[in-house]
C-alpha cells in the first residue's frame, strides 16, 4: 500500500471518529453522562415519593369518608448546588399522583392565572352557551411542598454527590402536616485529569 | 529529518501562526465599544469576530459574550452565555497531555484557555448577578454554592499554609446578600463571617462598611463568638445614609450593583539576548518608559567534560552563543474613567455613594505573584527545548557558502522569536471595580436615579430605574454599568 493510500485511509479513519452518532434510545432507560441530577432522578424519586405518600396512613380517613382528596403541588425550592428544573420534578409528581387514580388533582398557582384570564376574556367574548362561570374552582384540601439539598465532598477528580428530597403534605385549612417524606440518591463521581 | 527535536521546530514554526497570541486585535476589536458604553454593539463585534477566539479560547468567548449581555440587561440571554462558559471550565478539568506538550515547544496560548481562578469566581458571580436581577434567588444561590465548592478545591490545593487568592470577600458579601433574600439567615451570617475572613486574609483590603455591616448583621443574630473571632467588637454602628447601610434583617432594600471602570489587561514583557555558554548571559529588554535596557549576568560557566576536552586541546564548546528570547506576562493598566456611582431619588433623599467590594488590580497582581515560579518554568524549559532545536537545525543545514550559512542562521533565530509569546489572555470585559450601594426601603413601588461618575465627581452616565416595587422583606437587585 502507497503511504499516499495509508495517510488518505489513516485520516478517513480518525474523520469518522469525530462524526455526530444519535442513538435512539428508551425515554426511561437510565444513562449516566455527568454525574448531575438527571431525568431518571427525577422521574424515579417522584414515582417513589408518591407511591409512599399515598400509602400514608393520611390516606385511610379519606378512603373511609369515601371521598377523594384533592392536592395541589406548591413550590419545590432547589437548594442544591446544581441548577435543577424543579419543573420537570414537579410534572413527574403530578403525573404520578393523577396516575394513581387516588387524588383529585388542582392546578397550581400559575396555571390558575392564565385560566383564569382565559375565563375573563370568556366572560367578555363567549357565547352565553359555551361561557365558563367564574367562582367555580375546586379548591385544593392538600398541598405538597418541598425542597431538594445536596452535599458534595470533592478532592481532584473525586466527588460523593449526596442529594436528598424532602416533601410535605399540608393540609390547607389547618396548616397541619399530614405526611413527611425523603428520598436520597448517592452517587460516586470520577473524572480524569489528564487526557491524550 | 535527521533529529526530531529540529523536525519539531519546523513543524511549530508552520503552526506558529495557529497558535499566535489573538488577544491584542480582540481587544482592537471590541473593548472600545464596551468603553464606550455600547454594550449590544460590544456583543455583536464578538459574535462577528468569533474566529478570532478558536476552540482554544471557547471559554473567553462565552464570557465575553455573557458579561456584555449582562452590562445590556439582557439577562437571560448572559445567563445563556455564561452557562456555556461553566460547561467549557468544566470540560477543561482533563488537560491534554498532547496540548501541553505542544505547548512546550510554541507557547503557552496553544494551551486552551482556562480562567484564572478570581475570574472563575467572577464568571458564577457574573451569573448569580443575573439570577439577582431577575429575582431568581435559589438559582443565585445554586451559583454561590458552586463557587463555594470551587473555592474550596482552591484551598485544599493550596495547603494549609496556602496564602493569596484562596477566597473571595467580595463573593461571600453578595453572596450574605442572598442568602438573606431568600430568607435562609444562618448561611448569611456563616458568609458574612467567611465575607470578612477573606478579605483579610486576601489581596483586596476589608472594606469599612462590609465590616461595619457584618458586625451589625452577626450581632443581630447572636453570632458573639464569630465577632470575637473576626475582632469586629467595638464596630461602629452601619452609618445611616452610608453607601452600604444594611437594612434591619428582614427588612426591605435595594441594593444597587455598579460596576465600574475597565479592568486591567496584560501586556508581554519580552527579554532577548545572547548567552555564551562560558561567559555571559546579556540580556536586553524595555523598561517602563520604553527605554531599551541592557543586562549583562554571569552565565553558568563550562562543565568538568568540557574544561577536560579544553585541556587536552580537543574542541569543545567553549564560547558557543545562543540566541535567547522569552516573554513573560504582566499587568497593563487600562484607560478608564468612572470612579463611582451615585443613587438618588425619593428613597434616597440625600444622593447615595456606591463602595468598592473588588478590585481587579490586585487580583491580577496577586495572580502573576502566585503562578511566576510556574510560568517562569514553563519558559525556562520552552526557551531550552526550543533554543537547542534551533541549534541542531542550524547544525543540520550548515554547508560551505558562509552567506547561505549566515541566512539560515538568522532564519531559524527569526522563527523562533515568533514562536515565544507570553500569555496574555484576560477576560479583560470584566470591571475594574464592583461597587455596592445598600438603600433600605419601605414596601411599595420606588423610582431611583444611578450615575456614574468620574474620579472628579463629573457625571459620565445616567440612568433612571423607574417603578421599582419592593415587596415587604424583599431585596431588590439594579445592576448598571460604565465601563467607560
Amino acid at each position: 500500500m502507497s503511504r499516499m493510500l495509508k495517510s488518505v485511509l489513516a485520516a478517513a479513519l480518525l474523520t469518522t471518529g469525530c462524526a455526530t452518532k444519535v442513538t435512539r434510545v428508551s425515554h426511561d432507560s437510565t444513562i449516566d453522562l455527568t454525574g448531575k441530577w438527571n431525568d431518571t432522578d427525577s422521574r424515579l424519586t417522584a414515582e417513589e415519593m408518591v407511591k409512599d405518600c399515598l400509602n400514608g396512613s393520611w390516606y385511610n380517613k379519606f378512603a373511609a369518608n369515601k371521598t377523594t382528596p384533592t392536592v395541589v403541588v406548591g413550590e419545590i425550592r432547589n437548594k442544591s448546588h446544581e441548577h435543577i428544573s424543579t419543573e420537570t420534578f414537579i410534572n413527574d409528581m403530578q403525573r404520578a399522583l393523577i396516575n394513581s387514580g387516588k387524588v383529585d388533582f388542582v392546578a397550581n398557582k400559575t396555571e390558575r392565572g392564565q385560566i383564569r384570564d382565559e375565563k375573563s376574556d370568556q366572560a367578555s367574548n363567549a357565547s352565553v352557551q359555551t361561557r365558563q362561570s367564574a367562582g367555580e374552582e375546586s379548591g385544593a384540601q392538600l398541598m405538597m411542598i418541598g425542597e431538594l439539598n445536596s452535599i458534595v465532598d470533592q478532592e481532584g477528580g473525586k466527588a460523593v454527590v449526596f442529594y436528598q428530597v424532602n416533601l410535605e403534605l399540608v393540609e390547607i385549612e389547618s396548616h397541619k402536616k399530614l405526611w413527611i417524606g425523603d428520598k436520597k440518591i448517592k452517587k460516586f463521581v470520577e473524572r480524569s485529569e489528564t487526557k491524550f | 529529518m535527521a533529529n526530531p527535536l529540529a523536525a519539531a521546530l519546523m513543524l511549530a514554526a508552520l503552526l506558529f501562526q495557529g497558535c499566535a497570541d489573538k488577544s491584542l486585535l480582540r481587544f482592537q476589536k471590541i473593548a472600545d465599544a464596551a468603553g464606550r458604553d455600547e454594550y449590544a454593539k460590544a456583543a455583536a463585534e464578538v459574535v462577528k469576530n468569533k474566529s478570532l477566539y478558536g476552540s482554544n479560547n471557547a471559554l473567553l468567548y462565552h464570557m465575553d459574550l455573557g458579561v456584555l449581555y449582562h452590562y445590556a440587561g439582557q439577562y437571560d440571554s448572559s445567563i445563556a452565555e455564561l452557562s456555556k462558559a461553566v460547561a467549557v471550565q468544566e470540560d477543561l478539568f482533563a488537560k491534554s497531555v498532547s496540548n501541553e506538550a505542544f505547548a512546550l515547544v510554541t507557547n503557552d496560548n496553544s494551551r486552551p484557555y482556562r480562567g484564572k481562578p478570581h475570574e472563575i469566581v467572577l464568571l458564577h458571580q457574573f451569573l448569580a448577578f443575573d439570577y439577582l436581577a431577575l429575582g431568581k434567588f435559589d438559582d443565585a444561590l445554586v451559583e454561590a454554592r458552586q463557587t463555594q465548592l470551587y473555592l474550596d478545591e482552591l484551598k485544599r490545593k493550596a495547603g494549609p499554609t496556602g496564602k493569596g487568592y484562596v477566597d473571595d470577600g467580595m463573593f461571600r458579601y453578595l453572596s450574605a446578600l442572598a442568602y438573606q433574600a431568600a430568607g435562609q439567615k444562618d448561611d448569611a451570617a456563616i458568609s458574612m463571617y467567611q465575607s470578612v475572613k477573606a478579605y483579610r486574609n486576601g489581596p483586596v483590603t476589608l472594606p469599612t462598611s462590609v465590616a461595619r455591616g457584618a458586625y451589625a448583621f452577626l450581632k443581630a443574630q447572636d453570632r458573639e463568638n464569630d465577632i470575637q473571632e473576626l475582632k469586629l467588637e467595638g464596630t461602629p454602628p452601619p452609618q445611616a445614609g452610608g453607601s452600604i447601610a444594611p437594612a434591619d434583617v428582614g427588612g426591605s432594600e435595594i441594593v444597587v450593583v455598579g460596576e465600574a471602570g475597565r479592568a486591567p489587561a496584560l501586556d508581554q514583557s519580552v527579554y532577548w539576548g545572547t548567552y555564551a555558554r562560558d561567559g555571559l548571559l546579556v540580556l536586553h529588554y524595555h523598561d517602563a518608559k520604553g527605554n531599551e535596557v541592557t543586562q549583562a549576568l554571569p552565565a553558568p560557566g563550562l562543565p568538568a567534560s568540557e574544561l577536560a576536552k579544553v585541556a587536552r586541546g580537543r574542541r569543545n564548546r567553549s564560547g558557543t552563543t545562543f540566541h535567547v528570547k522569552f516573554a513573560l506576562p504582566g499587568v497593563k493598566d487600562v484607560k478608564s474613567g468612572t470612579s463611582f456611582f451615585s443613587v438618588a431619588g425619593e428613597a434616597a433623599p440625600a444622593p447615595i455613594k456606591t463602595e468598592p467590594l473588588t478590585d481587579l488590580r490586585p487580583l491580577m497582581e496577586s495572580y502573576l505573584e502566585e503562578n511566576h515560579a510556574a510560568m517562569l518554568t514553563r519558559t525556562v524549559i520552552r526557551v531550552v527545548l526550543r533554543t537547542i532545536a534551533a541549534q541542531e537545525t542550524k547544525d543540520a543545514i550548515s554547508g560551505s557558502n558562509p552567506l547561505l550559512n549566515l541566512l539560515f542562521n538568522v532564519g531559524t533565530d527569526v522563527l523562533a522569536d515568533q514562536l515565544e509569546q507570553a500569555d496574555t489572555r484576560t477576560w479583560f470585559l470584566l470591571p475594574r471595580t464592583i461597587q455596592v450601594a445598600r438603600i433600605p426601603v419601605k414596601p411599595g413601588v420606588h423610582s431611583l436615579t444611578i450615575q456614574a461618575h468620574d474620579a472628579n465627581g463629573n457625571p459620565l452616565a445616567t440612568h433612571l430605574f423607574d417603578n421599582v416595587e419592593v415587596k415587604p422583606g424583599e431585596k431588590k437587585f439594579l445592576f448598571f454599568a460604565s465601563l467607560k
